[in-house]
């Protein structure tokens, strides 16, 4: 798997933003509106919505399943890694002898909250303040299958970066002790791709992803209107705006608003105030909803909810609902998406999510790189390993829907600390374009994905005066 | 700049040096663009322009909030009249401003209306109605009407198409802009709303019987408070049903406008005992935007609600028939006594079907009641039902496939009642009134108490409103209990009955002699009867509801009634003529306990009503 850092466009150099800077020509007064480029577009989210929503079952199933369905493909790449060295259950280990077994990794954490510290009353609190991550060096694995469950020893597995729920395949032999001694490890890897078509002739397209927007959180309000006016056409020159009119689509990758809770305190009793307060606690809403309808209005938006929207918390999460965003929906060109969202645009295939899964696994792992977490989670071939162990998830009874059965051309997770892109190479010739999309509350940036060329270009707004 | 922009800019120019050099305003390219409907690129020129010739008056903001707050001042208003959907020629439904067009984002607001739809059809009817003035009689007629063809096997497909039910959507939203004015439009316009949410299900009795219970819920709650009270989810599980209910109603108001953000107002108002009060705070609400933004989520939830349950249009246009009888108080038009009494009758027969009296004969009476009232109705003005139709049409075919079916039978109703009364717009209080005992009321011809009315009322009863005794429902008690009460008569008849028992009350005093004098005043055929005259049946069919209680069958009731319910009876319509204008709706209730017999309930209940 070869990762390639390059991959961000910037303007053309013949282009740059000299327009931006001279009087408005009168040529760009009277030139005629630009029409806004149109793609091909596919929602694949089925699989992630929820019609009927039923919590009497368990969670094991999901695990059950997911190495039922992983399992095949952890025997092919045994079987093309790993040649001519047989697989075994764990419970049919042989002594002695070099076997390959597949299964789900479990990863005993010290610093793990459980639900029973709360009970606790002498230790574990410690722990549990402050702390962002949770993994430490003394972690250790654990690998299970449909049978039975053994310790992972040796260097061929560092247990850093995994995290529980990931799907894999040790080859080692067993050792004293009930132990396994692994010298190497398969994951899954990228599943096939389909082939990107080739791009239509003309001006590249670009699908605009957005995330973050944090409204309510009292950050700069001018920054994501100058977002919302570069998107929708007005900023800018003509060499801006012909730029923004190759935007074919916005995705709003979770994160609308900073915060839900003012949302669900529950509403005072009685006098003046239930009028008031509700509406104060709606305002962040209804900004977003001004947000979103602006963008709408310009272009088709997908909005995903996130973390802190005013959503189902576990993944996957159900669309907003129609009532929080009562402008917008008004508009043909807004869709409510599901969270981990899936969707092809001119062919090009985009999976991502409002950035839950990215942040669970730097959690309960090593490492601070959210683009490498993205690619960590692309090689094991599970969307949402942590779930549902560390991060809520729907107890799906009989499917896994976060196995990533096909490989997206575009894997992006929402709401991170700072952007960061990546192309990563399968070993069949999968290219995949990760993206991290930084909180624009945080970072000002939106980043736009080059349909054409896969290339990235975030475009940072700054409305402060002083620069 | 183009040639034939010319004047424009000259305009704009003109106008900038106002803003920028007397006003002081910071001024961006979007909002000139936006506020002068121009291309964003143009605007951007004539700023640069205007710049460069007044180089140095013009100074750059000390801060970017400055040019985002005028910025974000105008998205919000645009967004707020988006919303209302006041101007068809807003910048943000199409993005036209942009010089990037995008045709198919266009804004459609049908999307949002269908997915609200069938909740905020009757919603909004419902709620323009609370809003509305005193109503106009007429709706009840026809609700009796219907009630009967359903009855009697559908029947009521046979009467004919009458403009006037349709017209309560409209009267909503006119109702919602003028709280006090216009009253007749406005009661049309609720009724019809009622009507149609119990119209859509299938079976008729128990069509019948749900509105009559989700009518019952506001009214229980009436003492409390609003409909987004109840929302909240503070009634046990059986009022929670009927609270969603509640919600459309003001949620209609919203999403139906400008105007219509009134309307909220009213179903709110119905709980407080004077309507006036209620459309004040509907009026600020209206004022508000985030108000607005509120309201129209209540609208999305309503729409939830509504689709979960079958009740929920039905208890809609309850709230809204009882915001605007309250409202009604205020009102000056001469139908207003009436309707105001039609409501009350309604009211407490909403009560009673919600303590499941639905049953007994008792109910007759308040059928009549209804019926008097549509007769008073008719002086109201048949014009103001039109734009009500049109509303109502307009929300049918919006709703998804309830609103429709359910708009239908309104109309049905409304026609019959038409024929009869000429105009018919009235109160939706006088419909639910009927639908609860409609079923029985046509049954109940054989009753006792048909020849005591006959005696007390005028001549003129409608042959279809049998005499019914009216029985009093309880309508403060807190707790009841059900208790088997046998009495004498008037007629030295051994009457057992069941009697909702206030705690503490005394005997049941068998209220049924109320009903009497409605009756004779229903008559369909008969110009309006005189006010007072609705006053007292209405006054009467109150009386007998608070006296006992939801007592159901009150098998022999019929002359007794005319004794002890007769002076409740005409205590209360007193009590509402004198009210006339604000009070009217507060005293008429207050009049209305009097009147029940106080001996019934205790002290505690009394407060209980306020």
């Amino acid at each position: 798997m070869d990762v390639d850092e390059d991959g961000l466009e910037g303007p053309a150099a013949a282009t740059g933003n000299r327009d931006l800077l001279c009087a408005p020509s009168a040529s760009t007064a009277d030139a005629p509106q630009l029409q806004r480029a149109t793609a091909a577009f596919v929602c694949r989210d089925e699989r992630f919505r929820l019609e009927k929503r039923t919590y009497d079952s368990q969670y094991a199933p999901i695990y059950f399943c997911r190495l039922e369905i992983m399992t095949p493909m952890l025997l092919e790449r045994v079987a093309q890694g790993w040649p001519g060295v047989p697989v075994s259950k764990i419970l049919d280990l042989p002594e002695g002898q070099e076997v390959a077994v597949v299964g789900t990794i479990y990863k005993e954490m010290k610093l793990k909250p459980s639900i029973l510290d709360e009970y606790n009353k002498e230790r574990g609190l410690e722990n549990l303040t402050g702390r962002a991550k949770l993994a430490a060096p003394d972690d250790t694995l654990v690998l299970e299958d449909a049978s039975a469950r053994m310790a992972l020893r040796g260097d061929g597995c560092p247990p850093g970066p995994l995290v529980t729920g990931v799907v894999a395949a040790v080859r080692g032999a067993a050792a004293p002790g009930g132990d396994f001694d692994v010298k190497a490890v398969l994951f899954a890897h990228l599943a096939p791709q389909p082939e990107r078509p080739r791009a239509p002739p003309g001006p590249a397209k670009y699908v605009a992803l957005l995330s973050g927007l944090g409204i309510g959180e009292g950050g700069d309000p001018a920054r994501l209107a100058l977002a919302v006016e570069y998107l929708g056409g007005f900023l800018g020159g003509a060499t801006e705006q012909a730029m923004s009119a190759q935007v074919v689509r916005t995705v709003v990758a979770g994160g609308l608003l900073a915060s839900s809770q003012a949302l669900e305190a529950p509403p005072p009793q009685g006098g003046a105030a239930k009028l008031r307060q509700p509406a104060l606690s709606l305002g962040p809403l209804k900004e977003a909803d001004m947000v979103v309808a602006q963008l709408a209005a310009a272009m088709p938006v997908d909005v995903m909810a996130g973390a802190a929207d005013p959503a189902n918390q576990a993944l996957p999460q159900q669309a907003l609902h129609a009532c929080l965003l009562p402008n917008a929906a008004a508009y043909p060109t807004l869709h409510r998406v599901t969270n981990p969202h899936e969707f092809e645009v001119d062919g090009v295939a985009f999976l991502g999510t409002s950035g839950q899964n990215v942040a669970d696994v730097l959690r309960y792992s090593e490492g601070d790189d959210a683009a490498e977490a993205l690619t960590r989670v692309l090689e094991w071939g599970h969307l949402v390993p942590t779930a549902p162990d560390t991060l809520a998830a729907y107890p799906f009874a009989a499917d896994d829907p976060f196995v990533l059965r096909a490989c997206p051309h575009v894997l992006f997770a929402g709401n991170q600390p700072e952007f960061a892109t990546r192309m990563v190479t399968g070993r069949e010739g999968q290219r995949v374009r990760l993206v991290c999309v930084p909180r624009f509350c945080d970072s000002g940036t939106l980043v736009l994905v080059n349909l054409a060329t896969m290339a990235v270009h975030p475009i940072t707004f700054d409305a402060s005066l002083e620069a | 700049m183009a040639e034939c922009s010319a004047a424009v800019s000259d305009a704009v120019l003109a106008d900038l040096k106002t803003l920028v050099g007397e006003e002081l305003k910071a001024i961006s390219y979007k909002w000139l663009a936006r506020e002068r409907s121009l291309p964003v690129n143009l605007a951007k020129q004539l700023l640069f322009a205007f710049a460069e010739a007044h180089r140095g008056k013009p100074t750059q903001p000390k801060d970017a909030a400055d040019v985002w707050n005028s910025d974000s001042l105008q998205t919000t208003a645009l967004f707020v009249a988006l919303a209302q959907a006041r101007s068809e020629a807003n910048c943000l439904a199409d993005n036209r401003c942009s010089a990037v067009v995008c045709p198919q984002a266009a804004r459609d607001p049908d999307l949002v209306r269908s997915k609200v739809a069938a909740a905020a059809a009757a919603a909004a009817a419902a709620a323009a109605g609370g809003s509305g003035a005193g109503g106009a009689p007429a709706p009840a007629g026809k609700t009796v009407e219907k009630i009967r063809s359903i009855a009697a096997g559908g029947k009521g497909g046979a009467h004919q198409p009458a403009a006037p039910p349709a017209a309560a959507a409209n009267g909503a939203s006119a109702a919602a802009r003028q709280p006090t004015a216009a009253p007749a439009p406005a009661a049309s316009k609720s009724s019809s709303a009622a009507s149609a949410g119990p119209s859509s299900w299938p079976g008729a009795p128990q069509a019948a019987r749900g509105e009559a219970q989700a009518k019952a819920a506001p009214g229980r709650k009436g003492a409390s408070g609003n409909a987004l009270t109840s929302m909240w989810s503070k009634a046990p599980p059986a009022k929670a049903k009927l609270a969603p209910a509640s919600a459309p109603a003001t949620g209609g108001g919203g999403r139906s406008g400008g105007g219509a953000a009134k309307a909220p107002a009213g179903g709110k108002g119905k709980g407080k005992a004077s309507g006036a009060a209620g459309s004040k705070l509907a009026a600020q609400r209206a004022v508000d935007a985030d108000a607005a933004l509120q309201l129209q989520q209540e609208d999305g939830n309503a729409s939830s609600d509504s689709e979960s349950g079958g009740f929920t249009p039905a208890a809609g246009a309850a709230a809204g028939a009882r915001g605007r009888a309250l409202c009604s108080g205020d009102d000056e038009s001469p139908a207003k006594p009436a309707a105001k009494h039609a409501r009350e009758a309604s009211a407490s027969g909403a009560r009673r079907s919600l303590l499941d009296e639905s049953d007994s004969d008792s109910d007759e009476p308040m059928v009549e009641a209804s019926g008097s009232q549509d007769a008073e109705a008719a002086p109201a003005d048949p014009a103001a039902a039109q734009p009500a139709k049109e509303l109502a049409a307009k929300a049918a075919r919006k709703g998804a496939g309830k609103p429709k079916p359910a708009a239908k039978p309104p109309a049905k109703r409304a026609r019959a009642k038409a024929a009869p009364a000429a105009v018919g717009s009235e109160g939706d209080d006088a419909d639910v009134v009927v639908e609860l005992n409609g079923g029985e009321a046509s049954d109940a011809p054989g009753n006792a108490t048909q020849p005591a009315k006959r005696r007390k009322g005028s001549a003129k009863a409608a042959p279809a409103a049998q005499p019914g005794k009216v029985k009093a429902h309880g309508t403060a008690g807190a707790q009841r209990r059900r208790v088997q009460r046998t009495v004498i008569n008037d007629d030295g008849e051994e009457v057992t009955e069941t009697v909702w028992e206030s705690d503490g009350a005394g005997s049941p005093d068998p209220a049924p002699a109320t009903a009497a004098p409605p009756i004779g005043k229903g008559d369909p055929g008969g110009p309006c009867a005189p006010s007072g005259q609705t006053v007292g049946a209405k006054g009467a069919a109150r009386a007998g509801g608070d006296g006992a209680g939801e007592g159901s069958p009150q098998p022999s009731q019929s002359p007794s009634p005319a004794k002890g319910a007769k002076p409740g009876a005409k205590k209360g319509g007193a009590g509402s003529g004198a009210g006339g204008g604000k009070g009217a709706s507060g005293k008429g209730a207050s009049g209305k306990g009097k009147g029940a017999g106080q001996g019934q309930r205790g002290i505690m209940s009394f407060f209980a009503k306020m």
